[in-house]
């Protein structure tokens, strides 16, 4: 596969939220020959207050950040450099801001035929390839953590019983703490036909694997329209912003 | 008195002979239990190759030759799995593998399938005991489950005793570490663990996936930050350092998938120490996963051999590959 076309489509929901705090960012195609494609989702947390700012900011910084980068710089170091400018930004508002906020942030790289990859919070990515679903990034939440303290010995199982802080996100863009990022260990070759797609929490938590490989291998122009259709015909109570950004390799 | 002496010291050193025969002999009854054997007879359940070790190899075969005539509609896929190690330039191998039964179908269809490449630091001493030990205990981990736990719990407790009896060795004063990467497979659903810098991939598509998250330094750094979980301490200087392992003390940082990860027909899973993959690029390891996974696993030795580095660490690599008949 010399050549190929990667098609992007990106579509959004705002659920039962009263505002939409999901932010989505794509590079411009003027840029794709020299630093290549990327693509970012940011989830604002709603629990804090201005999730919406915090989102729009990480989207964009990581784009303003793409531009200016030393195109040179491998695919990791690239993604890694972006997030430290968001990163940065981002602390500095929850300084500034009155309440505490935060974001989640998944960004792909696709240079070449080359896919990479980074992650903070609980948002997800997943890769379709020959009609399999793949999840890539590894969602960082609490409970796997709890489970792991319970086998290695560190935690009781009494400990791990209370279900509430499970689903709590243990890492977010703002935080003033070291984040732990989620990062791909090398860049993955494309292959024709892939679909790559990044997607909050609002779609994951509403529609199942099954669901969204049927739907993720829809016919390209219709592919985020569909997945965010999908989540609307749920009709689900309190159902959260979904986001969705599907690039189609050819 | 010096009689008594005498004694007492061919006492102790009969002793001695006669416990290090039995624990030899019980190892060697341990490794014939699986009974997990292809043809191949540089396959065992328990593997640590190298050229002194033609007196270790049990080969029990209780499969039959060709398994099934006929693939019962159990919603299982056929597996079959090739395993390959060599020493490289090392002095002697340091890294061990373990896979369960897959040519048994009631064996397989009842637990699943466990498999794990284990790669000793060479950095401590005693890497080739660290990465037996965590073989053999991943292994009796999985033989002792009850099926009462879900995979995903399963696979990290594995690793969970692992890291107790690799502590234990440490704390007896042998200090070793070493990677893990693991996959339980139970009908098409795969979950993988991984600890340090080893690697698991997916061939599907004629390409490859890595699938685990390597634990180690990502460049120099003089600043901390945290990466992959881990914060880079400020005195750390060697790029690609492992930062977790089997045996390190206050083990926190795991990887692993909680949901499963849903395999296709054609789908072949490689695991497989640094020594494979720093040599052999992603071309050539494709062309060897077109193959069978007995012989890709061969092919890639083979190929490893053939480019003669300097410096080859030791390389162990299973592939597993499933299909519907």
């Amino acid at each position: 596969m010399s050549r190929y076309k990667c098609t992007v489509r990106m579509a959004q929901l705002i659920g039962d939220r009263s505002r939409q705090e999901d932010a989505i960012s794509v590079s411009s195609n003027s840029v794709f020959a020299e630093r290549g494609l990327l693509l970012v989702l940011s989830d604002g947390m709603g629990g804090m207050a201005n999730g919406d700012v915090f989102s729009q900011l990480v989207a964009d910084e990581m784009q303003y950040a793409f531009l200016s980068v030393d195109p040179e710089l491998s695919m990791k170091e690239t993604l890694i450099s972006c997030f430290d400018s968001a990163q940065k930004k981002a602390a500095a508002l929850n300084e500034e801001a009155e309440e505490g906020g935060g974001t989640t942030l998944v960004a792909v790289l696709i240079r070449k035929r080359k896919c990479a990859f980074l992650s903070v919070g609980d948002s997800r990515l997943a890769l379709v390839r020959s009609d399999g679903l793949i999840w890539l990034n590894r969602p960082q939440v609490m409970g796997a953590k709890i489970d792991e303290n319970v086998a290695l010995g560190y935690l009781g199982k009494e400990d791990a019983q209370g279900n509430l802080l499970r689903d709590a996100v243990t890492m977010f863009m703002g935080s003033n703490s070291p984040i732990s990022l989620d990062i791909c260990t090398a860049p993955f070759t494309l292959a024709k036909g892939d679909r790559i797609a990044l997607m909050s929490d609002g779609i994951s938590g509403t529609l199942d694997d099954k669901e969204l490989l049927s739907l993720l291998t829809a016919k390209k122009s219709r592919v985020a329209d569909e997945v965010i259709q999908a989540v609307e015909t749920k009709k689900k109570s309190g159902q959260d912003n979904g986001s969705i950004i599907v690039a189609v390799v050819e | 008195m010096k009689i008594f002496i005498g004694v007492a010291v061919v006492l102790v050193i009969a002793a001695v002979a006669w416990y290090v025969v039995y624990w030899r002999k019980r190892s060697q009854e341990q490794a014939s239990d699986d009974a997990t054997q292809a043809s191949n007879e540089d396959t065992q359940p328990i593997v640590r190759a190298s050229a002194s070790n033609g007196d270790e190899k049990t080969v029990i075969d209780d499969n039959e030759a060709d398994g099934d005539d006929q693939i019962p509609d159990d919603g299982w896929p056929v597996i079959r799995v090739g395993t390959s190690s060599i020493c490289g330039s090392r002095k002697n191998q340091q890294d061990s593998l373990y896979c369960s039964e897959w040519k048994n179908r009631s064996s397989l269809t009842m637990r699943g399938l466990l498999a794990a490449v284990a790669d000793g630091i060479g950095g401590l001493s005693n890497g080739d005991l660290a990465s037996m030990t965590v073989a053999q205990s991943i292994r009796a981990s999985f033989l002792s489950e009850d099926g009462l736990r879900k995979p995903a719990e399963e696979i990290l407790y594995a690793a969970a005793n692992a890291q107790k009896k690799v502590l234990e060795l440490n704390r007896n004063g042998k200090m070793c570490g070493s990677t893990l990467v693991s996959v339980l497979i139970k009908k098409w659903s795969m979950w993988l663990l991984s600890i340090g810098d080893s690697r698991i991939a997916l061939y599907r598509a004629g390409v490859l996936l890595t699938l685990n998250r390597e634990h180690i330094m990502l460049r120099d750094n003089d600043e901390e930050r945290a990466i992959n979980g881990m914060t880079v301490p400020s005195d750390a200087h060697k790029n690609k350092a492992l930062t977790s392992f089997v045996g390190k003390e206050n083990l926190r940082q795991i990887d692993r998938t909680l949901e499963p990860m849903r395999l296709l027909p054609g789908d072949k899973i490689v695991l497989m120490s640094d020594g494979v993959f720093g040599t052999v690029n992603e071309d050539e390891m494709c062309a060897a996963l077109a193959c069978p996974p007995e012989e890709a696993a061969l092919r890639i030795t083979a190929l490893i051999e053939a480019k003669n580095k300097p410096a080859q660490d030791n390389a162990t690599i299973i592939v597993i590959g499933l299909s519907i008949a």
